[in-house]
């Protein structure tokens, strides 16, 4: 298994952004931990970050100004988008969120919360 | 003998009738021989050549043999004559210095018919002078040299000669060129064998009586050379065509001993020749048959003729199946196949012609159709499976008839089994066959169209006799012609008739109609029309007026007048009545389209003809009004929304000649008020297509539509309800979820740790995200609420009121955020709906506008409201940050939806104003610019 040098977290919800730093501090697998409120900023800096490119992304669905999807669309227009392992982070367990999660070449996976150590392994089986 | 040489007289004349002895000289050493007597053995000639070598300056005297003899010493023992020919023999000679030379010498015998020698020939071999004089002996070098050259070309020359060279020697082949080894393709082992071997067993069974007969009557006369041609079999195995030249050479007793052949292979040119010899046969045949074909009497049946030409197509092509199709209604009908091995005709094959269009048409445009490729050419690839492969069909020449000037049928000429490829000549043959079949079908339809004009004019006369038909014939003003149909109906007799005047008969017209038909008749004549008809009532001889109608036939002189002015007379009686009968019904059917509610419209010749009453009352046009619309005028009066579609599906129903159809659409009255309309259509086409009266029923379905629209409206409802109710249900599941999996992964975490500070940290978490949870539940609540309808009590609420009081709510965010306020609203603007919910509307119009408002510039919130139709509109307009609706226009109005990323923002404010305005049976929309503002419209019932 290999450790993880870079995670970008883009989540809106306080409480599961702290819950979830928790986790991954405890997995141990996670080197860099880096939170984003909005999609916004993480585009921006993903554009300005020259070559710092995260390992993982763990992406919510449902927040403000972009939400999960749109911020995938800007994501996949990206000349370097193949470099991006997004994983989906929601609370949705709707089927018609998964099928659209797999219309996008940068999502390697969806994952409902709550999120647990058993989940956060399997995450790792990607590496 | 005086002082001749008999010996050199009587061997030049031998040589002149042997060649092969003369050829052995030349070829030997030309001219060192002598010729010796052997019947007189004292007698010996030497040629002139030998004794100059042998240094004598002079020959003896001609007539002195004996001291020829005397020069050569030579003697011959008697079995030497028995041995071959030539033997070989050791001879002297003596030269002028009286030394004896030794010299080998090839003997020939020249014998009599008898057998028996009578002369003997001596040629000397080659060289054999060397020592002869012991002078010139690099003359003598010489000399070899160039016999050695000599030799070499000869060599060369038999060798690269294209015709074969071959020797046969005492029924033995003892010398064969390469050339002639080649073309027999023998190898040399092969030759060998063949030495042993009958030449006769190489001939062609075929030739071999020939080229026995040719070889032994050419020996039986013994004749010095003959000419063959045959069949050789080669070494391969295959046959090829020989042109022997055979020189045959007898022995003295006449017996052929030597053959000498020069064979030439002819194959080449004997294939040509019978190639061209069967081409010109098949011309002859073709030619033979196509003459026979065309001096048969024209008068044959035309089925006849059809089996006269498959017959002859099947031997004049030498094929098996030669067939006639015709085309007939999308059919490809075998009028007539012949089959020569059977013999037979028949003819029960059908083709569909829509299965097989490339054939058709590649044959439409050719004069023949000929394919050497029939199983890949695209032409025939249709045919494959049903027609050519079931038959074995292997090569086809079809040709195709035309007739009358159109494409009627196809010739086809199939050969089977094996490949064949068409001639010019085949093509040509098959081409004056289909001429045939044209003419003779041309003559077939003109021969029934004669058959047809005759029975017309028979069956012409059998109308005119017995038909109530009249008919009476003009000729110069005078009648020249009374049918006893005429005679009868009228109840006068011809005589009667005949004797009548124009006038006359003009008096015998109905008063009213006399006039009319006057003019009609001779405006007609005047214009020199060929065909006219009439209609007027006729007096018989009863009193009594028959309505007649007369179709009239005129033929006209080059001046003008008619010559023939032919009459045929119907009684139109009964059609007259009918016609009456008609006309009451049709009153009839006036009556009750006067009478009915629903209006009824005819359209004649694109002009509106008949406006019924209710059809007038119906849309309250006045009666000349309609009378005067074009289509397009009423067209003009149908609901744009409407015309797009209802116009263009007349349109296609007439295109289609559709007796029948319905549509619906909504016009405008008199009074500018849309009405819905269902209209029956029921329309007459002429002969041409084009509709000749189009009526309408029309009948006003606008309180079915309204109803349709109410169900529509309904169901819309129904639809959103439904939309919102999953929107709804989504939500809660996503939100609370949100919740619950914070707190279970908390209590996770919380379980997992021991250190009190971290279990601290948890606790809090666990209590913001209880907190949390419950404010979601409870703004679910509210929502449910509202759109349940529980709190809502409608009462009529002055709009500018409620505005007003909520501003004073919110004084203090106002002065703070220098907001400033337009107001425009009438003072009695009075909407019906909940005062908490107008209320909570304001309030968050109100609080959005500030909270979003543009760094850049103060706050500007423009508030207005007025009636338009049946709603009020209120639209709150501010100057504020303004919201991209290309991305967002779809979830504006969605539960939790923030658009700024302000913290405090929780994304339920717009959610509750569309719940609540809907509620109260309103409706919101909203207007954006990023950078410019945001516009709210508010539609009130």
């Amino acid at each position: 298994m290999k450790k993880i040098d870079l995670t970008y977290i883009l989540d809106d919800d306080n409480i599961f952004i702290f819950v979830l730093m928790k986790l991954l501090a405890k997995n141990e697998n996670f080197n860099r931990v880096l939170e984003f409120k909005n999609g916004k900023d993480l585009l921006e800096t993903l554009t300005n970050s020259e070559g710092n490119i995260p390992n993982v992304i763990l992406l919510d669905i449902n927040m403000p100004v972009l939400d999960g999807w749109q911020f995938l669309e800007k994501l996949e227009a990206m000349p370097n988008k193949d470099h991006f392992n997004v994983f989906i982070m929601t609370s949705s367990i709707d089927a018609n969120d998964i099928e659209k999660s797999k219309l996008f070449s940068t999502v390697k996976d969806f994952i409902s919360k709550p999120i647990n150590k058993e989940k956060l392994d399997r995450l790792l089986d990607y590496f | 003998m005086g002082n001749s040489n008999y010996l050199k007289d009587d061997f030049y004349q031998h040589l002149k009738g042997d060649e092969e002895l003369f050829g052995k000289i030349i070829t030997s050493n030309g001219k060192y021989f002598f010729v010796w007597d052997y019947v007189n053995q004292e007698h010996l000639w030497i040629s002139g050549s030998v004794l100059k070598k042998l240094g004598f300056k002079s020959e003896p005297p001609e007539n002195d043999l004996t001291t020829w003899k005397s020069r050569l010493k030579f003697t011959l023992a008697p079995n030497d004559t028995l041995q071959g020919n030539p033997s070989k023999k050791e001879i002297t000679l003596e030269n002028s210095q009286k030394i004896t030379i030794k010299a080998t010498a090839n003997l020939f015998y020249i014998r009599n018919q008898e057998k028996e020698i009578l002369r003997v020939l001596g040629v000397l071999e080659k060289n054999w002078f060397k020592d002869a004089s012991g002078a010139k002996i690099s003359k003598k070098n010489k000399f070899e040299k160039t016999l050695q050259e000599s030799q070499n070309r000869f060599k060369f020359i038999s060798e690269n000669i294209s015709d074969g060279i071959y020797i046969i020697e005492n029924d033995q082949l003892v010398f064969a060129s390469k050339a002639y080894l080649k073309m027999m393709d023998l190898s040399e082992e092969q030759k060998q064998q063949s030495h042993k071997k009958d030449m006769f067993c190489m001939v062609h069974p075929d030739d071999l009586e020939m080229v026995k007969g040719a070889i032994y009557g050419a020996a039986e006369n013994k004749q010095p050379s003959v000419k063959y041609i045959f069949r050789c079999l080669t070494g391969k195995g295959e046959y090829k065509w020989r042109e022997d030249i055979m020189n045959i050479h007898y022995d003295a007793s006449g017996k052929a001993f030597r053959a000498i052949t020069i064979a030439r292979d002819i194959t080449q040119e004997k294939i040509e020749k019978i190639e061209s010899i069967k081409k010109q046969e098949s011309i002859d045949l073709q030619n033979q048959l196509l003459i026979k074909l065309y001096s048969n009497v024209m008068d044959n049946a035309l089925e006849n003729k059809i089996k006269e030409v498959t017959i002859l197509a099947a031997k004049g092509l030498t094929i098996d199946r030669a067939s006639f199709w015709e085309i007939k209604n999308e059919e490809l009908i075998c009028k007539n196949l012949f089959d020569k091995i059977e013999e037979v005709h028949s003819s029960d094959a059908i083709l569909d012609v829509r299965t097989i269009p490339k054939y058709i048409s590649a044959l439409n445009n050719k004069t023949a159709f000929t394919t050497d490729e029939m199983y890949t050419d695209q032409d025939t690839i249709e045919l494959i499976d049903n027609y050519l492969r079931p038959l074995g069909v292997t090569d086809m020449l079809d040709v195709p008839i035309r007739a009358n000037g159109k494409f009627y049928g196809v010739l086809c000429c199939e050969h089977r089994d094996n490949p064949r490829v068409w001639s010019e000549n085949d093509i040509s043959f098959a081409r004056a066959l289909a001429d045939y079949l044209s003419l003779a079908l041309e003559e077939d339809s003109r021969k029934q169209a004669e058959i047809k004009l005759n029975e017309n004019q028979e069956k012409l006369k059998f109308i005119a006799e017995n038909t109530s038909d009249g008919i009476l014939v003009f000729e110069s003003n005078a009648m020249t012609y009374v049918s006893p149909a005429y005679s009868k109906f009228s109840g006068y007799s011809e005589e009667y008739m005949q004797n009548l005047s124009l006038e006359n008969i003009f008096s015998l017209v109905h008063p009213e109609d006399r006039e009319r038909l006057r003019i009609i008749i001779y405006s007609n004549l005047g214009k020199q029309k060929q065909n006219f008809s009439y209609e007027y009532r006729f007096k018989g001889s009863d009193g009594e007026y028959q309505w007649r109608e007369d179709s009239a036939n005129v033929i006209y002189k080059p001046d003008g007048m008619y010559s023939k002015y032919i009459l045929i007379s119907r009684d139109i009686t009964e059609r007259k009545k009918t016609e009456r009968q008609l006309i009451e019904s049709e009153q009839q059917l006036r009556l009750i389209t006067e009478n009915t509610s629903d209006g009824v419209l005819v359209i004649e010749n694109g002009k509106l003809s008949y406006v019924s009453p209710s059809y007038v009352k119906l849309l309250n046009y006045p009666k000349e009004v309609y009378l005067n619309f074009t289509p397009e005028d009423v067209y003009s009066r149908f609901h744009p929304d409407d015309i797009v579609t209802v116009q263009p599906f007349i349109q296609e129903c007439l295109a289609r000649h559709l007796k029948e159809f319905k549509y619906e659409f909504r016009f405008r009255a008199s009074d500018g008020e849309y009405h819905w309309r269902e209209d029956s259509a029921n329309v007459i086409y002429d002969e041409n297509g084009k509709y000749s009266k189009y009526i309408v029923v029309t009948r006003d379905i606008s309180a079915r539509k309204e109803a349709e629209k109410e169900k529509n409206r309904l169901f819309q409802i129904t639809e959103k309800q439904n939309e919102k109710l999953i929107n709804f249900t989504h939500i809660v599941s996503h939100d609370i979820r949100s919740h619950t999996s914070n707190l279970s992964m908390i209590l996770d975490l919380f379980e997992e740790t021991t250190d009190p500070q971290e279990q601290k940290e948890y606790f809090s978490m666990l209590k913001q995200s209880t907190d949390k949870l419950s404010d979601t539940i409870f703004f679910l609540n509210e929502t449910v609420a509202i759109q349940s309808g529980e709190k809502g009590k409608k009462v009529r609420l002055n709009l500018k009121k409620e505005i007003e009081k909520a501003i004073l709510g919110i004084n203090a965010i106002i002065k703070t955020n220098k907001v400033r306020l337009k107001i425009n609203i009438e003072d009695h603007l009075e909407i019906e709906g909940t005062q908490s919910y107008l209320e909570s509307i304001i309030f968050n119009l109100l609080t959005n506008a500030i909270k979003y408002k543009s760094p850049e510039r103060d706050p500007v919130i423009k508030i207005k409201a007025g009636k338009i139709a049946e709603e009020i509109k209120l639209s709150v307009q501010d100057n504020g940050l303004g919201i991209d609706l290309e991305t967002n226009k779809d979830k504006i109005f969605g539960m939790y939806k923030t658009f700024h990323g302000n913290p405090d923002a929780v994304g339920l404010g717009l959610f509750m104003m569309k719940n609540h305005i809907e509620s109260m049976g309103g409706s919101i929309d909203v207007e954006s610019e990023v950078g410019v503002g945001t516009t709210f419209n508010l539609y009130f019932i």
